[in-house]
């Protein structure tokens, strides 16, 4: 068999155990809203540790953070650097937001907050700004995962089919079975991810270098030096300025926790305890990015001149003697970091669409199989979406990405003050995510109007906390009732769930 | 749960140290995780941000930040082992 069917072979074998293990999960899970959404509120420690892990690490990865060490250096240590303090704010708020979930029956982070601060509108902004940073996410997991395939195949599989291949699993899964497969199959592909990226991390600088100290003390005397040293090397391959370096590292981790599909997991969890000690061992998954780092070092001095340098991994992948079973297996590991962080991210886009888009905007209430069949045909429409601009359009996706993440920051003074500021008002929230929203696109697509060079999230946080805080003062504050749960849960009146 | 009302907070509610018992662990994971934050940004990482020396074969900028992510790992599990002994309730 020639080596590129075995590879094949492997991928496949790969698509078929995720898928069955996908349909299969959903047989314990209630035929509820909340089972397809929340899984019943039932993960454990487990499960929900793959989920939160796997789903933060895309196919990014595997191709974008490697090319990042390969062509910046040291400017991707910045990736390590915001999950280091990113997840904290989530030990303290993920709990309370589960606890309110579980009293008044959320799903979602923006029926949460749009409760709160008693605004649908807030929950239809919410819901706008969480598929348009969706849609080009879920968009390069597909075009990733195409790549990968048409590499390795040299090119018997075009990109469309491999990305047709990959995610036409992920949508049989998703549709199935919800939450409860998002749950099982990210921990066979966090699994798998994490071996395949410590073996190669380890392996690849050992077969090129003689070993990691050996492969860093060659880069630094080969007159590339500079890329070793901190911040590292801005896209041009300048060198990357402080300014950039820290409000890059600050606004990434502000808005860390706050990606909704990320967020809404706290009403998946069991209990408290649950999602604290997942959120304790969550540095042990960030620790992963070591050994992909490395990967994108070893090709600095073996392999140069490769571009783009997302491309280095496959590259490798295709230089190195390797036996075919272990290029397959790897494959298989990038594959999983595509669909792990791509099913998330579609159940998530389906979930908040119609929780938080289309339900506000209809009148009356929807029955809960009503709710599951709308979910169900977003989950369709969605991914038709995110495969039409992979394989046939290219529209600015990685420039839309990029502005996603100073957008999703916004949330943050939001879901923070929900719990810890009782006199946040809805008027305020509003109009502070609005600004900071409006404030940081504008500095994305007018980069040389910024007073200082930092990321624009920065300056949207700041006019966002402004005129929240601002704001609030100048309306009536939200009634008691109202906040009891968010801010003394030991208050919290009984309440109905059934109206949500 | 009437008379309670009266507590109910007006200003900004610091999280976690509402209760006495819980506040100086509170206080000090606060405080290591404010540290391990500015570590890594400016004006700190740049003082830690050459080659030499190694460690662990790996450059000091790069084990540097690593490092501060094993100290938050082991600040969260100390945090985690005091609140594992509360009654469940939150702060």
């Amino acid at each position: 068999m020639p080596e590129w069917a075995i590879i094949l072979l492997i991928c496949g074998l790969y698509l078929v155990l995720v898928l069955g293990l996908g349909v299969w999960s959903g047989r314990s899970v209630s035929a509820s809203v909340t089972g397809f959404v929340a899984g019943d509120r039932t993960l454990g420690v487990v499960v929900l540790y793959f989920v939160l892990g796997a789903s933060v690490f895309s196919s990014f990865a595997f191709l974008g953070a490697p090319g990042w060490a390969y062509s910046r250096g040291a400017a991707a240590f910045y990736i390590i650097a915001y999950g280091t303090v990113g997840m904290v704010p989530f030990y303290f708020l993920g709990p309370r937001a589960r606890q309110v979930g579980e009293a008044l029956g959320f799903v979602t982070q923006a029926e949460m907050l749009s409760h709160r601060y008693d605004s649908r509108t807030l929950s239809v902004v919410l819901a706008v700004l969480s598929v348009v940073a969706f849609v080009p996410y879920l968009t390069l997991q597909m075009k990733g995962a195409g790549l990968l395939l048409e590499t390795v195949s040299e090119g018997r599989v075009p990109q469309w089919l491999g990305a047709l291949g990959a995610y036409g699993v992920v949508l049989v899964y998703v549709f199935a079975s919800g939450m409860m497969a998002i749950g099982w199959t990210n921990t066979v592909q966090g699994l798998f991810m994490m071996a395949v990226a410590w073996f190669l991390g380890l392996y690849l600088p050992e077969a090129l270098h003689g070993g990691i100290r050996p492969m860093f003390e060659a880069i630094a005397a080969s007159g590339t030096d500079a890329m070793l040293e901190a911040p590292g090397l801005a896209a041009d391959g300048s060198a990357w300025s402080w300014a950039g370096y820290s409000s890059a590292v600050i606004v990434s981790a502000v808005g860390f926790s706050m990606w909704p599909h990320l967020f809404m997991r706290a009403f998946t969890a069991r209990s408290d305890r649950t999602l604290k000690l997942t959120v304790v061992l969550y540095p042990t998954f960030q620790l992963f990015l070591v050994p992909i780092l490395l990967i994108g070092f070893a090709g600095v001095l073996a392999f140069p001149n490769v571009a783009p340098a997302d491309t280095i991994v496959p590259h490798l992948l295709t230089q190195i003697e390797l036996s075919p079973v272990l290029v397959g297996l790897v494959c298989a590991g990038a594959l999983a970091a595509s669909m792990s962080s791509g099913d998330a991210i579609l159940h998530a886009a389906a979930s908040i669409g119609l929780r938080d888009g289309i339900k506000p905007l209809l009148s009356g209430t929807m029955s809960d199989t009503r709710q599951r069949q709308w979910i169900r045909g977003l989950v369709v429409v969605i991914s038709a979406t995110a495969y039409y601009f992979a394989v046939f359009s290219d529209v600015g996706i990685v420039a839309l990405l990029l502005g996603a993440y100073g957008g999703v920051a916004q949330i943050f003074p939001l879901v923070f003050a929900a719990f810890y500021w009782p006199r946040a008002t809805g008027a305020g929230a509003l109009s502070g995510l609005l600004v900071g929203v409006g404030v940081n696109t504008f500095f994305l697509v007018a980069p040389h109007l910024r007073p200082l060079p930092l990321h624009e999230g920065v300056y949207g946080l700041l006019a966002n906390v402004a005129v929240f805080v601002a704001v609030s003062f100048r309306t009536a504050p939200h009634d008691r009732t109202r906040l009891a749960a968010y801010v003394h849960p030991s208050l919290a009146p009984p309440v109905e769930a059934a109206d949500r | 749960m009437a008379d309670e009302t009266d507590n109910f907070p007006s200003g900004p509610v610091v999280p976690g140290l509402q209760r006495a018992d819980r506040r100086g662990p509170r206080l000090a994971f606060l405080v290591v995780t404010v540290l391990s934050g500015l570590a890594l940004v400016w004006p700190i990482y740049p003082l830690a941000g050459g080659i030499r020396p190694y460690v662990l074969g790996l450059p000091f900028s790069f084990a540097w930040v690593v490092g501060w992510l094993v100290v938050m790992f082991v600040a969260l599990v100390l945090l985690y082992r005091i609140d594992e002994f509360d009654d469940g309730t939150t702060d």
